[in-house]
This record gives structure tokens, C-alpha cells and sequence, in this order.
């Protein structure tokens, strides 16, 4: 018991930093969308620092997020659980936003490739399906 | 902007690279497990390699996935090229191959105003 729990501590800490990168990533590039092209040296700056943000914390984060998270599934024998694979699909789409808009940052902070406008998702779906994922934890509903 | 249509950037050629990686990876761990691991499975009653490759294989396709993602926001590639590449991992190493076919990854960004979202 003590090791499953140990293994669902470090999986929500390492999930805060996840969200909290997720989120960083799409409320930037929300912002650079709405903002004329080429972009100004300071703009470059701050998304310079995001990216760097993204490689030292929320990378490391969504790995181990799916780390302890697979361990803990294991450990507490979840895997035939209806709610954990619908958990899997959610937490699967937003591993592939964070690899889209990872790519989208790398994109525009380069100099030869910024003429197009960011994209990335809304940050509000992000914040529902964090939310969905969550809530599916807590409840275990099937 | 830039006027070099075959140009790669350096953003590109980062994700490019880290993506072969991945996808080489994916290939051998699928190739393994539907030539190696299920025969021995069902032929030979031998279940242990299945158990021990399904989730090493699980694990590379969820970095095939994400790398795959990451080529497609660093290249602004159409969406449909992403598909193939995601459909082309179901065969043991057909993102490797589909990868080389498509040529030279200049970005979409240069060429075209199609978003590819």
C-alpha cells in the first residue's frame, strides 16, 4: 500500500508540472498568434526562455508523469479498468498537444521559419481534459 | 520568407533527427513482437518475450507518437502527411520508410498558405 501511494504522490507532482508547462506552451503561442510577424528581439527572448522551460521541467515532467502513473496502474492492478483506458486515450492527446506545440515553439523561435502565424490549442481544451483526466482518477467511475 | 526551398532549419533538423530515432526504435520493437514474439507465443506456448516486449514496444510508440507531433509543429506539416506517418507505424518499419520516401523535409511553411491543422 505504502509503495502505491508513494507512486500516486509522485505521479500528481510530476503531473502539476506537466499541466502547468501544457499550459504555459498554449496561452504563449495564444499570444503569438495574435501578434505581427517577424517577430521583435524580446518577443524571440521569451519564447527562447518557454522553450528552455519546456526542455528542463515539462519534458522531464510528461515523462515521468507516464512513468509513475504506469506503475501506479500496475501496482494497483488497474489496467482492466474501464475508466483507466479512457484515462489513456485523454492523457495520450495531451502528450501529442505537447508534442505539437513543442514543435510550434521550436518553429517560431526560428529565424529562417517565421512566416507563419503559431498555432497550438486552446488552452481551455487543455484545461478540460486535464480536468476530465482527473475527475476519471478520483471517481473511478467504470 | 526564406527564399531557399529545399533549406532545412536548424528547429527541423533537431526534430527530424530525433524523430528517425524514434521511429527506428518503433520499427524494431514492432518487428520483434510480430516475428519473434507472437510465433513463439502461439507456435511454441511461449508467452514470455510478448510480455516482455508488448510494453517496451508501448512505451516507443508513445515516443514515435509524440515525436511525430513535435515534426508536425516544428515543419508545419499538413495534416494528412502526419496521418500517413501514424498510419505507416502499424507496419514494422514503415515510418522509416515512409519518412525516406517523402524526400528532403523542407517545411510546408515556405511553400504553401495551407495551415495543415
Amino acid at each position: 500500500m505504502m509503495v502505491y501511494l508513494s507512486l500516486k504522490t509522485l505521479h500528481v507532482i510530476a503531473v502539476f508540472a506537466f499541466i502547468t508547462g501544457l499550459l504555459i506552451q498554449s496561452h504563449i503561442l495564444k499570444l503569438y498568434r495574435t501578434m505581427p510577424l517577424p517577430h521583435m528581439p524580446d518577443e524571440r527572448r521569451l519564447l527562447s526562455r518557454i522553450q528552455h522551460w519546456d526542455l528542463m521541467v515539462t519534458v522531464p515532467a510528461l515523462t515521468l508523469t507516464w512513468i509513475f502513473g504506469l506503475s501506479a496502474a500496475l501496482h494497483g492492478g488497474w489496467f482492466p479498468s474501464g475508466w483507466l483506458k479512457i484515462k489513456l486515450i485523454v492523457v495520450v492527446a495531451l502528450s501529442m498537444f505537447h508534442g505539437l506545440q513543442s514543435g510550434e515553439l521550436r518553429r517560431l523561435s526560428d529565424s529562417a521559419q517565421i512566416d507563419r502565424a503559431a498555432s497550438g490549442r486552446p488552452p481551455l481544451l487543455i484545461y478540460l481534459l486535464a480536468a476530465f483526466a482527473v475527475g476519471l482518477a478520483v471517481f473511478k467511475p467504470w | 520568407m526564406s527564399s531557399k526551398p529545399n533549406s532545412r532549419t536548424h528547429a527541423v533538423q533537431q526534430t527530424t533527427k530525433y524523430f528517425k530515432w524514434c521511429a527506428l526504435m518503433e520499427g524494431i520493437t514492432l518487428s520483434t513482437l510480430l516475428l519473434v514474439a507472437v510465433p513463439m507465443k502461439y507456435l511454441l506456448g511461449e508467452p514470455v518475450l510478448v510480455r516482455a516486449i508488448g510494453p517496451i514496444h508501448g512505451i516507443t510508440f508513445l515516443a514515435y507518437i509524440w515525436a511525430l507531433m513535435q515534426l508536425q509543429g516544428a515543419a508545419a506539416w499538413p495534416r494528412r502527411r502526419s496521418m500517413i506517418m501514424f498510419l505507416a507505424a502499424f507496419i514494422p518499419f514503415g515510418s522509416y520508410v515512409a519518412l525516406s520516401r517523402l524526400g528532403p523535409l523542407h517545411t510546408d511553411a515556405q511553400h504553401s498558405g495551407h495551415r495543415g491543422e
